[in-house]
This record gives C-alpha cells, sequence and structure tokens, in this order.
C-alpha cells in the first residue's frame, strides 16, 4: 500500500480527477516537511524574511491551484526537481508574485509553527555564504531530508521508552565532532552487556537507514531512485 | 528573526565532512541510507596475514582513511599484540600473476620498511595474500590527524607553522634520498601530525612499489597512481621521476598548508594536467593569506615546471626552507634594507632613552613623540596587539600625571624605544600576547616592562647576527 503522502500518489492524483483531494492533502503533507529549502531559495533571491514567507506559502497554493504537478513528465518526476523548477517560474513570473504579495500572501494554507520559521531562516543564514542558489536548495533540501528521517526515528525510540539509548547511540548515525564513545564507556553507562550494545548500534543504524530510505521514497517516483538520489545529495555534499 | 546558528561547529571525527549547524554530519547520515545492511556483525573477521582488522562499535570495519591506492584500516597484530594502521591494496587483476611485479613490489617495501626516521611512520611488515589479490602493509600508528583534516577543520595554518611542518618533511625527503626511495604521492593526506605539530609522512615508499605492481601505468590510460593534485608534471607525462617529484609535491602541501587551497585543482586528471603546464601559479591566493615574501619566492622555485629549476635535492630544500623560517621567527617580511634601517634605530632609541630617562623634559619630548606616532599606526592589522598598545600609551598618561612609583626607569627606557623608534613596536610582539587592559596596573607594569625587555633583546640578538 502507498503511504498517502507519496509523491507519486501525487503524481497519479494529478492525473485522475476522481482523487483532487487526495493529491492536495499528499502535496500539502510533502511542503510541509520542504518547506524551508524553498524559503532559503527564496530568500536568496534578495527577499525579505516577511516576503520570502509569503511568496514560499503564495507558491504552494499557486502550486495547487493550479495544479501544476499534473503536468510533470512522470520519467523526470522528482520531486525536488520539480518544486525547484516550478518556484523559478514562479518567480521569474512576476506578475503572478505581486497578484499573489498584494493579497496579502493569500491564504496561509501550510499550517506553519513560528518555531518550523525561525528554523528555516536559521537555515537559510548558516547557508546565506554560498554563491550558487540551486546548490543552496539542495544542501537544505538534505538537511530536511535527514531531519524528517531523524525525527521519526526519534519519535519511534521515545514511542517504546528508549530515548536514552536513542541519545546515547546517536552519533553512530550522525557523527560528531567527538570520536563515538567506547564499547567499554557505553556498557558502563547503560548497564547493559557489549554484545546487547552491538545489537542495539546495528539495530539502530537499520532503523534510521529504512527510515531515511522511506522519507527519500516519498519524494521519488520509484524504488530505483532512492539511491540515485541520495548518490546525489551526498555528492552535493562532498563537492562543498 | 531567526537566530542565525553558527555556520560551522567542527569536522565529523568519522568521515572529516564538516558538521551542519547541529553539529550533525550531514554526508555520514546521507551514506548510512546506502549502506547494506550487515545481518551479523560478528560474521566475516577481516584478517590480512598477522593482522585483523578491528570493528568500530556498530560492527564497522574500522577505517582510518582510504584513498586512490587503497584503505586504511585500524588493525590489531596477533602476534606482538599491538595497535597498527593496516593499508589494504587490491592488486590489478593483470598484475596478479607476474612474478617480476611480485618480485619488483617485494624489493620496494623491503627498501620502505628499512626507512627508520623520527619524521617516517615505521612501516612494521608487508606482504600479499596468497590469492594475490590483495597487497598490504603495517604501520606505525600515529594519534593524530592528516595535515589534509587539520587545514580543513581549522583552516590555513600560519606561515610559521606550516614551515615548520615543512622542514620536517624535507627532513623525511633526507633520509628517504639515503635509501634510494621516494613517495610519489606527497601530499597533504599522507601528512600525519601530532598534537604538537610533529609530522610523520606515511606511505613512503610504498606508492611506487604499489605503482610498479600495477605495471605500465601513466595518466593518459586513466591509471594514474596517487593523487593528480599534488602530482609534478612530469608524473603526468611519463617523463623521469625523480627526487625533484617529491619537491614539487611538497611545494603543492606547503601551499595548501597556508592557503587552505591545491594550487592547481581541477575535476578530471586532464584539467589538472593542463592546468600546472599552462596556467601560471595562482600567486594572488599566496598574496590574499598575506604569506610573506621569502616563502612566496620558495614556493614558486619548488612548484617550477622544470624540474631543472627547482631545488636539486631535498636537502637544498630543507636548506632553503630553514632560511626562511629563520627570516620569519626574525621578523615576518622585513627586507635587509628595512632591516638594516630598523636596526639603527634602534640602537639610536637605547642610547637615546637611556640618555634622557632621568631627564623629564627630554622624557617628556620623547613620549609626545612616541604618542603622536603610536596613534598614527593602523588599528586594523593589530587587533590582538591593539591593546597592548593601549597599555603602553595608559603608562604615558600615568607618567603625565606624576604616577611614577607604577614605572621603573627601565620600564620606561623600553617602552619608549618601542614605541618611538621601531618603525612598529607591534612586529616585535609575539602573535599569543594576552590582552593586557584587564589587569590591575602593577600587574602591567611588569608584564610590559618583561615583554619589552625580552622582545627588544630578542630584537637585539637578531640584529648583532645579522651583522
Amino acid at each position: 500500500m502507498f503511504p498517502s503522502t507519496h509523491w507519486s500518489v501525487v503524481l497519479a492524483a494529478g492525473r485522475s480527477q476522481p482523487e483532487p483531494e487526495m493529491a492536495g492533502a499528499a502535496l500539502a503533507e510533502l511542503c510541509r516537511v520542504y518547506w524551508a529549502p524553498l524559503y532559503g531559495f527564496v530568500r536568496s533571491r534578495g527577499h525579505t524574511m516577511h516576503d520570502a514567507q509569503d511568496l514560499t506559502q503564495s507558491f504552494f497554493a499557486h502550486v495547487l491551484e493550479h495544479k501544476v504537478y499534473a503536468r510533470v513528465d512522470r520519467r523526470k518526476g522528482k520531486f525536488r526537481s520539480f518544486l525547484l523548477a516550478s518556484l523559478k517560474n514562479f518567480l521569474g513570473d512576476t506578475a503572478d508574485k505581486e497578484r499573489t504579495l498584494k493579497r496579502g500572501g493569500a491564504q496561509i494554507f501550510l499550517p506553519l509553527h513560528e518555531e518550523q520559521v525561525q528554523e528555516a531562516e536559521s537555515l537559510f543564514q548558516t547557508h546565506s555564504g554560498m554563491r550558487n542558489e540551486d546548490r543552496l536548495f539542495d544542501r537544505s533540501w538534505a538537511e530536511a531530508l535527514v531531519a524528517a528521517a531523524l525525527e521519526r526515528l526519534s519519535a519511534d525510540y521515545k514511542r517504546d521508552a528508549k530515548e536514552q539509548l536513542f541519545r546515547e547511540l546517536r552519533i553512530f548515525i550522525a557523527g560528531g565532532a567527538e570520536p563515538p564513545p567506547t564499547y567499554a564507556e557505553l556498557t558502563d553507562r547503560l548497564g547493559i552487556t557489549e554484545s546487547t550494545l552491538r545489537s542495539h548500534v546495528t539495530r539502530l543504524r537499520a532503523r534510521y537507514r529504512e527510515a531515511l530510505r522511506t522519507e527519500v521514497r516519498r519524494t521519488v517516483d520509484n524504488e530505483k531512485q532512492v539511491d540515485r538520489e541520495l548518490r546525489e545529495l551526498l555528492h552535493v555534499l562532498t563537492e562543498m | 528573526m531567526g537566530k542565525p546558528l553558527a555556520s560551522a561547529v567542527g569536522a565529523c571525527s568519522i568521515c572529516g565532512k564538516p558538521l551542519n549547524a547541529k553539529g550533525d554530519c550531514l554526508a555520514c547520515l546521507l551514506r548510512t541510507g546506502l549502506e547494506e545492511i550487515v545481518a551479523d556483525a560478528k560474521a566475516a573477521i577481516l584478517a590480512f596475514g598477522d593482522f585483523e582488522v578491528e570493528r568500530r562499535a556498530d560492527g564497522s570495519y574500522w577505517e582510518l582513511g582510504h584513498g586512490a591506492i587503497g584503505v586504511t584500516y585500524l588493525a590489531a597484530d596477533k602476534v606482538l599484540r599491538r595497535r597498527v594502521a593496516l593499508k589494504v591494496i587490491e592488486v590489478p587483476p593483470a598484475a596478479r600473476g607476474s612474478q617480476a611485479v611480485r618480485d619488483r613490489f617485494l624489493r620496494e617495501a623491503r627498501a620502505a620498511a628499512a626507512l627508520r626516521h623520527p619524521n617516517v611512520a615505521a612501516v612494521f611488515q608487508f606482504g600479499t595474500l596468497p590469492d594475490a589479490t590483495h597487497c598490504y602493509y603495517a604501520m606505525e600508528l600515529i594519534e593524530g590527524e592528516t595535515l589534509a583534516a587539520r587545514v580543513r577543520r581549522d583552516g590555513p595554518l600560519n606561515a610559521k607553522d606550516a614551515l615548520k611542518i615543512a622542514i620536517q618533511i624535507a627532513r623525511a625527503l633526507v633520509a628517504a634520498a639515503a635509501h634510494g626511495l621516494i613517495h610519489r604521492d606527497l601530499k597533504p593526506s599522507n601528512i600525519m601530525l601530532t598534537s604538537d605539530l610533529e609530522v610523520k609522512v606515511i606511505d613512503f615508499g610504498l606508492a611506487k612499489a604499489i605503482t610498479d605492481a600495477g605495471g605500465d601505468m601513466d595518466l593518459t590510460h586513466g591509471e594514474f597512481v596517487g593523487t593528480p593534485t599534488f602530482a609534478s608534471p612530469e608524473q603526468f607525462g611519463g617523463g623521469l621521476v625523480d627526487a625533484r617529484s617529491d619537491i614539487y609535491a611538497l611545494g603543492g602541501t606547503l601551499w595548501f598548508a597556508v592557503t587552505g587551497l591545491a594550487p592547481h585543482p581541477g575535476k578530471t586528471l586532464e584539467e589538472i594536467r593542463d592546468r600546472k603546464a599552462h596556467d601560471g601559479l595562482p600567486v594572488a591566493q599566496l598574496i590574499a593569506r598575506k604569506v610573506p615574501e621569502p616563502l612566496v619566492k620558495l614556493l614558486r622555485s619548488t612548484l617550477a615546471i622544470d624540474p631543472g629549476k627547482r631545488p636539486a635535492s631535498a636537502r637544498e630544500l630543507m636548506e632553503a626552507l630553514g632560511t626562511c623560517r629563520r627570516n620569519l621567527t626574525r621578523r615576518v617580511g622585513v627586507g635587509s634594507e628595512e632591516a638594516a634601517l630598523r636596526s639603527e634605530a634602534f640602537s639610536r632609541a637605547l642610547t637615546d632613552a637611556k640618555a634622557c630617562a632621568g631627564d623629564p623634559e627630554s622624557l617628556q619630548a620623547l613620549f609626545d613623540s612616541a604618542a603622536k606616532k603610536a596613534a598614527a599606526i593602523s588599528k586594523k592589522p593589530f587587533k590582538q596587539n591593539w591593546a597592548y598598545l593601549q597599555t603602553m600609551l595608559r603608562l604615558i598618561r600615568a607618567y603625565h600625571r606624576g604616577e611614577y612609583d607604577q614605572i621603573s626607569d627601565d620600564a620606561l627606557v623600553w617602552i619608549i624605544a618601542a614605541l618611538n623608534y621601531l618603525v612598529d613596536p607591534f612586529d616585535l610582539i609575539p602573535d599569543n600576547t594576552p590582552f593586557l587592559g584587564l589587569v590591575d596596573d602593577a600587574h602591567v607594569v611588569e608584564l610590559v616592562t618583561d615583554k619589552t625587555r625580552r622582545t627588544l633583546d630578542a630584537f637585539m640578538t637578531w640584529e648583532t647576527a645579522a651583522r
């Protein structure tokens, strides 16, 4: 069964009129996750914070209103590419932009928290030194992608009342400035045996891997594209 | 308004890539999504001869680094019970059955293993797997990081530290020359640094052994072994490769250390080769980093396209680096004419200051002049030492207020000499001069007197030696 927020669902629904609500809901959820990269891209074009928020929101309204997704070529249909190309078109269309701005940023149809807006602005500030706006977008996209996967994983561990375990072992997937602790340190701290610890770490990596791939899967059209998308994003990071 | 996050919080201890603002490594996080899951982490012990590759807590093999010619693991020597850095290289299929190739590898490896020098990571043992698919060698495990990682984390080094490193590399090259060895893959990631900038060059001589093991390889066939960015132009063209290639590579490494950049970067071998052959050195990078002229000159000669225009031997290079460093230690960027003028001015300063130390009127005239000169000095280049200057001026004002008890005659002499006669008193003050404006006056006087005396003493010593 396809998850309801899968990009392929949006693509399919775009071509079959009976399911517009499903497409809209799926797209809105995807857009919530990837709001920050789009906002950052708009900011990189020189818009103020306020205008960038309005424009980002208006862009989503525009995509839904005009069913832009229905015109996507499925063979080239990566969500990331689709959003970036559509956003560029949208920002290039002065009349449309002014119209949407005049109506006050139009509908705020994405329920955004202040915290989410602040994080998006912080992310933009962090990468604002990058010259290439496409690269800035890709980098921010990668950030949003892994953040969503980590959030999902963290919630799973919390649900199982294993928050401390997740906090202690997180370094084995997320790296960090300090080297990972030794087995001895961790077994002491967690009060478990070495073999149990080993299996916890292995399981965490496997679960994270699946969470990340699930997240990527939501933004591409088929399974083959998952590896390609991850490699592409990794390439963007390593060439910086 | 969003709070700007710190743009960089260091480098990942696992892969060396910059961390994001949350302190996570995006590269590691993405890479995990691509890795195969090992069903049983305890399975498949990876062993090469007496060496068993260690695992991280998550069960993955403990990689210390990977490069163009192989992977380096943390491994345990099961016989001698010590940890080593184990480099494992896959032998190209075409070379696996050749006895001649095997003999060449063993000959080179033996020569590398015979090289013992404080600046070379010792090679303990080497061998090949029975099926000839891999060769390996165990090296001394160095606690530290590579020069590449250091620069990536902290940014370019200052000229003094970079020269300290380059001199040690040159020493290693001199020792290697005595064994008839050349490195052929000298680069920042083959330079290990301990915490106090002691150098250990790794993979010495083995690069050549591995290259030979693969048969006749050249760049144009896409089988270039090593790192083209730091390789000499003759390594691209199949020309004679000798010790001067290592000298060129050391020049590139030193360039990287002071700028954080390679002199001729490129995305393909051809692009790098063409740039080396046709583009001049991007000296503007050095100027932007305020690299002192003597070092710029030395870099130009080590990175000459024509090997004949480079220092002829590692020893010659080591001596040139030493001379350059001594000049920098005396005074960064001072030309001989300026040095002579300074020397003369300094002698006059001491004579005058001592002569008028007991004469308030003469002293006051000197103070006025000193204050005027100090005020004219631009603050920008001397941010860190600005506090020092302010302290000196405070002392002058204290003198004017008649607070003689705070200032000894000796201190006055040194302060006047520094302020009034040297073109720029900051040149004599070490970079790490503490901020003096916040401590109490008595302490300030003590520090200023002591520091000024010591720095001017050093200047005098140098000046005497220079004559």
